[in-house]
């Protein structure tokens, strides 16, 4: 095997982290690709990387993927980036709530650089992992979004990363700082063409302060042979709040890494997913909750329905820290399956060095529900009618907890798109 | 229009009801009593169909026509209503979604068009005062975090929408305090009509006070021990269960 070539343009752009960029760039250099012999990637399959070559691509129909994914609630409220790059002309932020600011690393004044400086890299560089470092070394664009102390703004702000072309790779870095007692809520979308060979390496970076909420929504559907690997970090103050709900639809291979550390008393993660994988895709979830302070919580409700030769991989972490007392965990992975040839695996990993916490945590693989079946039925409901509807609530009630609005039609539709698509003899 | 000759089912290859012979006419009401374990519960399901029971002899037929074989959702298509002694959650999927694809379907049957959103909220809306049920009941998943009573006016709710011809009433008194007790009776009585059968499988005599039965029957041990008029209800009421197993092991 030989790990896949990139052709990227360089050290270009913003001077506020070139130092940081130059010194990822000899890290990764030295770095190999993963193989599945390392325990984190050990269902992954990374050779579709092998032998390939990737370019900072600069053509292709950017507009057409925006229309293809609209999000009315976040109307003046717009970041684009395509294949990695801020697009100026697509991207339009002009109705941003008072106190919140959207800066590009390119172009962040002094103000902005300083709260960059102090933030990057805060939450968890993933060390020397090679995704990470490629993004570090590598990233197109970095933007910072940044809420003032006491900026409350539930109108959601929307980062589209769009990659356009074959042989692409984008590599987009999004910095999150939420200062005191400020509440954001922001709408990712991951998308590109379907039958397209791309490589789609975020990095996505959340600094909370005490009393701070993000609402993290982030939607990934990739064309049907993008290889999307994400990585997410965030660090949490005191009684802030995390309210994570990824939702993965799209890509050949999706590898998603997320990951919180609870560093202040009394925070809240919530980190719940919902995976629909069909034909040969497989998505892959790495998590870690890390307890560092008393009294925190967490939540974390993980959904998949395997349908076709998909897998489905979950490994969630959660680490309490010896200090971490009265830490409350809560962990679900529940997995449908839809075919006899899809697979699943999961593991919840618990390291509990704390002795005064209530953790739980569970796992389920399997068919439906028997009693659910016959209840549904005993309405009059045929077979494959209820075995769609049961398909559907069991996605749905990670998508109804979403706020009203264009994204949750949205991801509704999706759902029952991809339910009716495997119960397609029927009409409702 | 419910005919039960030597009905004999088990579960996991144990019997549990052993030779049942029953006639239901439209517009009777018909309450079952019995101890626990006498196999009431195995009784409604069989009728309506459940997979893990088994006939093992004997027929049920509805409206003249064999049904044993029928699956669940034919059963409940022919006009057969089961409310559950414990209703199940159905996560992710509203109380107005599910009860409009099931009464469209009927529909579909009976020939009739479908009602979009809008039209089937202003039929349910007819059927949620007849429980009193508040409607932001429809718009939860279905029965998730309802209270116990809500669950079982949830039942009757469903009933008056699937409007059927013939409903087991599962134990659709346990659990309910005396207000939901009343409410719910009322909602089947509203129910009840000349040409409408009803099966009311029960432990306790008290939901007798509210709907009146032409019949009650004494089920023990898988059989039919006794039969007689409303007037038995309140015999068992005084008595207990201990008197009619004494006599039926003497």
């Amino acid at each position: 095997m030989n790990a896949p070539v990139f052709h990227l343009d360089g050290a270009q752009g913003p001077s506020v982290v070139r130092g940081r960029r130059e010194a990822a760039m000899r890290v990764f250099a030295a770095l190999p690709l993963p193989s599945s012999k390392d325990e984190e990637w050990r269902y992954t399959p990374l050779r579709l990387l092998w032998d390939k070559s990737y370019s900072a691509h600069r053509s292709g129909d950017a507009a057409a993927l925006l229309a293809d994914f609209p999000l009315e609630e976040a109307a003046g409220r717009r970041v684009v980036f395509v294949n990695g790059r801020l697009d100026a002309d697509l991207s339009d932020w002009s109705d941003l709530p008072t106190g919140m600011t959207i800066t590009s690393f390119a172009d962040a004044d002094p103000a902005a650089s300083t709260l960059i400086e102090a933030n990057l890299g805060r939450a968890d560089s993933f060390g020397d992992e090679y995704f990470a470092q490629l993004n570090h070394a590598h990233y197109g664009d970095g933007i910072l979004i940044h809420a003032r102390r006491n900026a409350v703004s539930p109108a959601p702000v929307a980062i589209y990363s769009l990659v356009t072309g074959a042989g692409a790779v984008a590599l987009p870095k999004v910095l999150y700082v939420g200062d005191a007692f400020s509440e954001m809520s922001v709408i990712e979308v991951f998308h590109g063409p379907d039958a397209t060979d791309y490589l789609h390496v975020p990095f996505t970076e959340v600094v909370l302060a005490d009393e701070a909420r993000l609402h993290h929504f982030r939607v990934q559907q990739d064309g049907d042979a993008g290889v999307h690997i994400n990585r997410t970090a965030s660090v949490l103050g005191r009684s802030s709040d995390l309210q994570s709900f990824t939702i993965s639809l799209g890509a050949r291979l999706f590898r998603n890494d997320i990951r919180a550390a609870l560093d202040g008393e009394g925070g809240h993660a919530t980190l719940d997913g919902l995976v629909l994988v069909h034909g040969n895709q497989l998505s892959d979830t790495h998590s870690v909750l890390d307890h560092r302070k008393p009294n925190c919580t967490s939540h974390q409700l993980h959904k998949c329905i395997v349908d076709g030769q998909g897998t489905s991989v979950f490994n969630g972490k959660i680490f309490v820290r010896q200090i971490a007392q009265q830490t409350n965990a809560f962990q679900e992975n529940h997995n449908l399956q839809l075919s006899h040839h899809g697979q699943v695996y999961t593991k919840p990993q618990l390291e509990i060095f704390a002795d005064d916490v209530k953790c739980s945590h569970g796992a389920t693989v399997g068919q439906m529900d028997d009693e659910q079946l016959f209840y549904l039925r005993s309405r009059g409901l045929t077979e494959l009618h209820t075995r769609y509807l049961l398909t559907f609530g069991f996605a749905a009630q990670i998508v109804n907890a979403l706020p009203d609005g264009t994204l949750k039609e949205r991801l509704t539709g999706e759902v029952d798109a991809f339910t009716r698509k495997r119960f397609d003899a029927l009409t409702v | 229009m419910l005919s039960i000759r030597n009905l004999h089912a088990s579960v996991d290859g144990v019997e549990i009801l052993r030779g049942i012979d029953l006639d239901i006419k439209p517009g009777e009401v018909h309450a079952i009593m019995g101890p626990n374990g006498s196999g009431k519960s195995t009784l409604s399901k069989v009728i309506a169909g459940h997979p893990a029971y088994e006939i093992t002899d004997g027929e049920i037929r509805f409206e003249g026509s064999p049904i044993n074989e029928l699956e669940p959702d034919e059963r409940a298509r022919l006009g057969l209503f089961l409310a559950f002694q414990y209703p199940v959650e159905i996560p992710g999927v509203t109380n107005a979604m599910m009860l409009r694809q099931a009464y469209n379907g009927i529909r579909r049957d009976q020939g009739l068009d479908e009602l979009d959103p809008l039209e089937f909220e202003d039929y349910l809306a007819e059927k949620l005062a007849i429980v009193e049920m508040d409607s932001s009941l429809i718009d939860r998943n279905v029965n998730e975090g309802f209270s116990g009573g809500e669950k079982k006016r949830n039942e009757i709710l469903q009933m008056a929408v699937l409007n059927p011809k013939f409903a087991l009433l599962d134990e659709t008194d346990s659990g309910l305090d005396i207000d939901a007790l009343k409410i719910v009776s009322h909602g089947i009585n509203q129910i009840r009509g000349n040409d409408k059968g009803i099966l009311l499988v029960t432990h306790y005599q008290r939901i007798l006070n509210y709907i009146t039965p032409d019949f009650v029957h004494v089920l023990v041990k898988g059989r039919i021990v006794k039969s007689g008029g409303k007037e038995l209800a309140l015999q068992l009421e005084a008595e207990g269960y201990d008197a009619i197993l004494e006599a039926v092991d003497a």
